[in-house]
């Protein structure tokens, strides 16, 4: 019986059984070619063999398993500080980024713009005159705790309008006044800016326009009125 | 030293020269052979107990050795795409004598030279390659026929042409 090639290689490498070893035996005895064969395979293997055991292996310590586990501590620890690194760099990014965000903010926004925005668009605009009621109850819904706009008869000064708008940080408000000549004062009253931006006390000149600003701890306020034409003293305003 | 790290010690010349017959460059075995040694402490605890060890470690390095050639795969790809060289340090092949029979050897496929330095070389049982290899005893055995066929082959071929280049020079 002729064994098959699977068997041959198994006998080779001394993986057969007793039984199916005898088989083999046998046949080869009859097949001096196929074990000539088998003999060469097992030379060529050994050859194999001693030629792989006989190339030098350079010393490597670093396959060292002690090495190895030291380098993984070692790995684990600089993940670890990367991990907290990366943490303080968040943590400081969003404390640094607010500061810089209200930085920003104090750079990129002229103080008290949006009341010299208000002041463009509703100067012109009628209105009739105001209540105090209307004003106060205006003031208590929106603005508790803030003063309130005073009468300015004694500057010829009307309050004409009362309007509410909106910014990003809550409510704002702005009261027109105006007198018989037709000019104009706005004051303007708003929530502090992003991260609760307050206002130094101050003044600039927006081309024709004169804005006076001030904050106490809970709002910003402005005061728009022509440059060459203030029509009021701070006087009236408390904190300006 | 624990248990692990005993046969690891024990096994790291065997280890070194498989990945050796597989990446067929000493940097890259040596590399193989310390992310083997890295798998094998992490995976210590996991591995399902009663199995040899001696296996189970080459089984990692092989595994890690077949990984790492389909990244190497895809990065010779992208580098070709770039650069249009190839970019291989010196192989085994190169190193020797184009006759030697270890760079006879080296010429064979991947699974033909692994499953003769398993069985041949490091005399490992074929329920043991089965496992080493992750492949069925049949599949062993069919492979291991193919491969000691192939060698042979080579073998004969190879001299056989040196030696008619060498009649060549004589005759001129």
């Amino acid at each position: 019986m002729k064994p098959s090639e699977e068997q041959l290689q198994a006998y080779l490498d001394d993986e057969l059984a007793a039984a199916e070893r005898a088989m083999v035996d046998d046949y080869l005895a009859r097949n001096p070619e196929a074990a000539e064969q088998l003999a060469r395979y097992r030379r060529d293997a050994e050859a194999l063999r001693q030629e792989l055991t006989a190339l030098p292996q350079a010393a490597n310590p670093a396959l060292h398993p002690f090495a190895v586990r030291r380098e993984l501590k070692a790995r684990r620890r600089r993940r670890f500080a990367t991990a907290a690194t990366l943490v303080l760099a968040l943590g400081g990014g969003w404390l640094g980024g607010s500061q810089w965000q209200s930085h920003l903010y104090a750079k990129a926004t002229l103080p008290m713009n949006d009341a010299v925005e208000a002041y463009k668009l509703f100067s012109q605009a009628p209105g009739d005159a105001i209540s105090q009621a209307q004003l106060t109850a205006l003031f208590n819904d929106h603005f508790k705790g803030a003063s309130l706009p005073p009468e300015l008869s004694n500057y010829g000064l009307k309050r004409v309008s009362a309007e509410l708008m909106a910014t990003a940080e809550g409510p704002a408000a702005m009261v027109l006044y105006r007198n018989d000549e037709g000019q104009a004062l706005l004051y303007f009253i708003r929530p502090p800016g992003p991260r609760h931006h307050l206002l130094p006390k101050g003044q600039r000149q927006d081309g024709g326009l004169l804005a006076r600003y001030w904050s106490d701890s809970d709002f910003n306020y402005a005061l728009v009125s022509p440059h060459d034409s203030p029509l009021v003293p701070s006087g009236p305003f408390g904190s300006i | 030293m624990n248990e692990l790290d005993s046969v690891i010690v024990d096994q790291l010349p065997s280890l070194r020269r498989f990945a050796l017959s597989l990446t067929r460059t000493p940097y890259d075995a040596d590399d193989l052979v310390q992310g083997t040694v890295e798998k094998a402490i992490l995976g210590w605890q996991q591995r399902q107990r009663g199995g040899a060890v001696r296996p189970w470690l080459f089984s990692i390095l092989y595994r890690h050795f077949i990984d790492g050639q389909r990244r190497a795969g895809r990065f010779k790809k992208l580098m070709q795409l770039f650069s249009g060289d190839e970019g291989e340090t010196a192989t085994l092949e190169q190193q020797l004598e184009e006759d030697h029979s270890l760079a006879l050897f080296a010429r064979l496929p991947e699974q033909q030279r692994s499953i003769l330095v398993l069985v041949s070389v490091e005399g490992m049982s074929y329920q043991e390659v089965s496992e080493a290899l992750d492949i069925p005893m049949g599949t062993v055995m069919s492979r291991l026929s193919r491969a000691r066929q192939a060698y042979r082959q080579l073998l004969e071929e190879v001299p056989a042409q040196s030696n008619a280049k060498g009649r060549l020079r004589v005759i001129r």
